[in-house]
């Protein structure tokens, strides 16, 4: 996919990815970009440094926490891990988003008939 | 101390937030790289991937700053940058303001010591004149008496000190006679107007016939 082609995701969207990948074990952030981007076939490219503001505020916010560590590759790394609250907050939003999915999807029929 | 603290902690997150970025970045290029591009084009093409870090580091700053301290140091940092580039005018305010202030400060101190307190004493705020008026006489600061001067020194929980004088005229004959002009005061008057004798001790009031000298004899 064309690098100028990106998809402008809804406001939380990333949020919500890094949640849900994180729920399945801790990441540093370039592990994360990677697992969007081969999650997302790569339909979905993020600019990779926008994950770190993203990060910051779930860390200010609680939803995450992050430990200094060395990785594979013999680089300082910060690798990312959810909390409690962190999994409270995907799950309010996960439902959220179903219904604002599903309302949608309702109006759009709606007008098509 | 609090906001100093404050500070250090995000100058410590933005240093760890270059070195992520730094890892992501040496992480990607290793990436392309192994998918075929030069290491250079690697480099490049990593860092445009990466997207503009200085816009992300502010990005980051907003989520974490302490607004006014931010701003504070940024009216710092703006104002030190107008002022390098214009040194001239920044000396001419910096002398306005010097010599507004120095004369400020001399006139102040020349008015305390002529007008507000010439005498030097140190609780000159204090300190009350006490004068006789007798309205039906039409008299205004009229003498008092030796009695309404004991009325005033009784009122000890009042004053520390209470003394009265009186304008006198002596005549010194020693030679040539000579007049002197002075006071004649109680023995509280020391206690308030606190010079301190060269020699000896002031009168206390325990012995009448007591003298204090000045160099001017």
């Amino acid at each position: 996919m064309d690098d100028n082609q990106r998809r402008d995701l809804f406001p939380g969207a990333i949020e919500m990815m890094i949640l849900q990948i994180l729920k399945r074990g801790p990441l540093h952030g370039y592990g994360l970009a990677q697992r969007i981007k081969q999650g997302s076939d790569d339909l979905l490219r993020v600019e990779e440094g926008s994950l770190y503001p993203a990060l910051q505020r779930m860390l200010k916010e609680g939803w995450l926490d992050a430990e200094w560590a060395t990785s594979p590759t013999n680089r300082r790394i910060r690798v990312y891990s959810i909390t409690a609250l962190g999994k409270k907050k995907l799950q309010r939003e996960l439902s959220n988003f179903e219904q604002m999915i599903e309302g949608f999807s309702r109006v759009m029929n709606a007008v098509r008939t | 101390m609090k906001w100093l603290l404050a500070f250090r902690r995000w100058r410590e997150r933005d240093r760890a937030l270059e070195e992520e970025f730094n890892a992501h970045v040496e992480d990607l290029t290793d990436e392309l790289v192994s998918s075929g591009y030069s290491p250079e084009e690697a480099r490049y093409k990593a860092r445009r991937l990466f997207g503009n870090r200085t816009a992300l580091l502010e990005e980051s700053h907003d989520i974490w700053r302490l607004k006014w301290l931010d701003a504070l140091l940024r009216d710092l940092r703006f104002s030190w940058r107008l002022a390098r580039r214009q040194p001239w005018t920044v000396a001419a305010v910096i002398a306005s303001i010097a010599i507004g202030v120095g004369a400020n400060a001399a006139i102040t101190s020349v008015l305390d010591t002529v007008l507000l307190n010439p005498l030097g004493i140190e609780n000159s705020g204090q300190m009350i004149a006490a004068t006789v008026h007798v309205k039906k006489l039409h008299m205004t600061d009229a003498e008092s008496s030796a009695a309404e001067f004991r009325d005033l020194q009784s009122m000890t929980d009042v004053f520390s000190a209470v003394t009265a004088t009186e304008q006198r005229a002596w005549t010194l004959q020693a030679g040539q006679p000579s007049r002197l002009i002075g006071l004649a005061v109680t023995p509280g008057f020391f206690k308030i107007f606190e010079p301190r004798p060269s020699m000896g001790r002031y009168f206390d009031g325990s012995d009448t016939t007591e003298i204090f000298l000045s160099y001017g004899l």
